[in-house]
């Protein structure tokens, strides 16, 4: 392959530009929280420190937001999971004309941009004398992270083999013995990946939520807030262990797709 | 047998009320009906200039009411008992008075609505409004233009080129920055930019820069942002496609002669077309429906659309207008769809089965 020798070279350079792009920004990022400056900055480096670790941990606001945000988070995988897993059985299963259709709509969500699904969500249940809050936030975030749900749950459906459903009925099982004992137990991996992604969704979730939380806060509105009025390097502590957190559920991600990959060859 | 029977048949009573109860709910209470009422939110407006006629009538009512109570404490004053017929009288009018008060203020709890289409033409009218629309359109066109020229090379490298080991410890590399945090993502340019920031430092102190430049005063520094936020989603869905493409198909292409950019051009591209389209199609909507990036990178003379949406419903308090805007946005959205689906050639479904 003549091509290749000669733009390898050329190709290596770029890719290289590429992560360093991605990469360099999150790197001074977290460089900064641990230098000594109250403006958060890499230069000039005045001396290495962990306040801004003692004083984020010190932060009552942020330790509140966060209490919220995890709320947030388990009310949506309680109810994005089942309305995913819900959706993607009856999509799956139902022989009509109409199911391209309802599928289309039952994915727009995702294909909305989040501002909208939140301003929707704030004028209809305002409508009930429901105004932005907790409830609210759960309520506008699953209308789009059920989706996502759905996705995942359909794509494992679509490889369930039907016979291991025949056969439990053959053998006399009903119809809510097979969904217990055959369907659901297949499905098990599917509810922990379709709850961990739901909850990260929840979790780091702005456009949507800016709209419909009301007097409260979540710990990705904190932040924001925390940015645009009276930034210190706490943001920066912050960021690090985000970037902690992300490496290491990367990481873990990455194996386990490595031994399913092992597995199924 | 109608499919809902079949539905019931093949899963059992307790199965088919959950497949279809909770679906339902999520369709109607979650995404329909609140997208409907923001387009009645939409389409009409408070009529205040008969509210403000309503008020003006209370509170002159509102005067002559004290006057009436003054009245009829001077007559009881005076030693007048309460059976005295003037009083009587006065005492009536006073009730009827208050009564029609009352009535009146309830009508202002719920002031009139009337349906015209002036939350939009409001929106047509408003030059800086439009002007800050527009830019909306074109910036978010250039940020999904820029991710596409950027991210074709690095998806087909990792789908079709790189060995198995590298290719895992690069897309490890394009995991992590695409699960930070949003904010985060936008906080670490802000930290670059910013007119004491990383980049103006550095390259005034290597003697290449003589005077620091504002970034963050115009667009630049959103788009900069919007970019580095939203480039990894084109990625993704062009990857996941260039990994379907049949390495043969290359191969054959190649012993057959071709070059190196005809390969891509005639193969490879045509084959991605919809994980681009998706790719795109997220990319615009998120460039155009992001409120994160301007709120942090822009200036004050570099307000954004949905800057604008936010203060009509927060700061503004009409949520008509709001409301309009909001669908005037969602619009833009569908009409990108469409636009994508035309380009790429693909059906609707080809998209939505890619997300």
């Amino acid at each position: 392959m003549n091509y290749s020798r000669l733009y390898a070279p050329l190709m290596k350079i770029y890719l290289l530009v590429f992560f360093c792009y991605l990469f360099l920004p999150l790197l001074l990022m977290a460089i900064a929280a641990f230098n000594t400056p109250t403006i958060p900055s890499v230069i000039p480096w005045q001396g290495f420190t962990l306040q801004w670790f003692t004083l984020l941990f010190q932060d009552r606001l942020i330790w509140e937001s966060v209490l919220n945000s995890l709320i947030i988070g388990i009310g949506v995988v309680l109810l994005a999971v089942p309305i995913g897993l819900s959706a993607a059985l009856l999509l799956t299963r139902l022989q009509s004309r109409s199911q391209p259709f309802l599928y289309a709509i039952l994915v727009s969500p995702i294909l909305t941009p989040g501002v909208i699904l939140g301003i929707s969500t704030l004028i209809f249940w305002s409508q009930a004398g429901i105004g932005g809050g907790l409830f609210l936030t759960v309520i506008g975030q699953t209308t789009f992270i059920a989706s996502f749900s759905m996705l995942i749950f359909m794509a494992q459906l679509q490889r369930l083999d039907p016979e291991l459903e025949e056969a439990a009925l053959d053998l006399g099982a009903s119809h809510l013995q097979t969904y217990m004992k055959v369907i659901f137990p297949y499905l098990k991996p599917t509810f922990i990946t379709a709850a961990c992604i739901s909850f990260l969704q929840s979790f780091e979730n702005y456009n949507t939520t800016l709209f419909v939380i009301g007097a409260d806060t979540t710990l990705t509105v904190k932040i924001a807030s925390m940015i645009r009025l009276g930034l210190t390097p706490e943001v920066n502590a912050l960021s690090v262990i985000f970037l902690g957190v992300t490496v290491m559920a990367a990481v873990i991600y990455t194996l386990l797709q490595k031994q399913e990959d092992t597995d199924a060859v | 047998m109608t499919q809902w029977q079949q539905l019931l048949f093949q899963n059992g009573k307790i199965m088919a009320v959950f497949m279809v109860a909770l679906p339902a709910f999520w369709l109607v209470i979650l995404i329909v009906a609140p997208q409907l009422m923001m387009i009645d939110f939409s389409l009409w407006y408070e009529d205040n200039v008969t509210l403000e006629r309503l008020e003006r009538d209370i509170s002159q009512k509102d005067h002559h009411l004290f006057d009436l109570d003054d009245k009829i404490a001077n007559l009881m004053d005076q030693g007048l008992s309460a059976a005295d017929p003037q009083l009587v009288s006065l005492e009536q009018e006073y009730q009827l008075l208050d009564q029609e008060i009352k009535q009146l203020m309830l009508k202002t709890d719920d002031p009139p609505e009337v349906y015209s289409p002036k939350n939009y033409v409001y929106l047509a009218h408003n030059q800086l409004h439009r002007t800050i629309f527009l830019k909306t359109i074109w910036s978010s066109l250039m940020v999904t233009l820029i991710a596409m020229v950027i991210c074709y090379p690095v998806a087909y490298y990792l789908a079709q080129v790189a060995p198995k080991r590298q290719a895992t410890i690069l897309f490890l590399g394009l995991i992590i920055p695409y699960w930070i945090n949003e904010i985060l993502r936008t906080f670490a340019w802000l930290m670059l930019l910013s007119y004491n920031g990383f980049i103006n430092l550095f390259f005034t102190r290597a003697g290449l820069l003589e005077e620091p430049i504002e970034f963050l005063d115009g667009n630049t520094g959103v788009l900069i942002g919007m970019t580095y936020a939203y480039i990894l989603f084109m990625v993704f869905p062009t990857y996941n496609l260039l990994q379907t493409l049949d390495r043969n198909q290359i191969d054959a292409a190649s012993d057959l002669g071709a070059g190196w950019i005809r390969i891509h051009l005639r193969i490879a591209i045509p084959h991605a077309k919809p994980g681009l389209a998706v790719g795109a199609i997220t990319t615009f909507m998120l460039a155009a429906g992001t409120y994160a990036v301007p709120a942090i990178l822009g200036g004050p003379h570099s307000l954004w659309f949905t800057q604008i949406i936010y203060s009509w419903f927060f700061d503004g308090g009409n949520w008509n207008q709001g409301a309009a805007y909001a669908f005037v946005l969602l619009f833009l959205c569908i009409i990108f769809v469409m636009l994508m689906m035309k380009i790429f050639r693909v059906r609707f479904n080809d998209i939505t089965r890619r997300v």
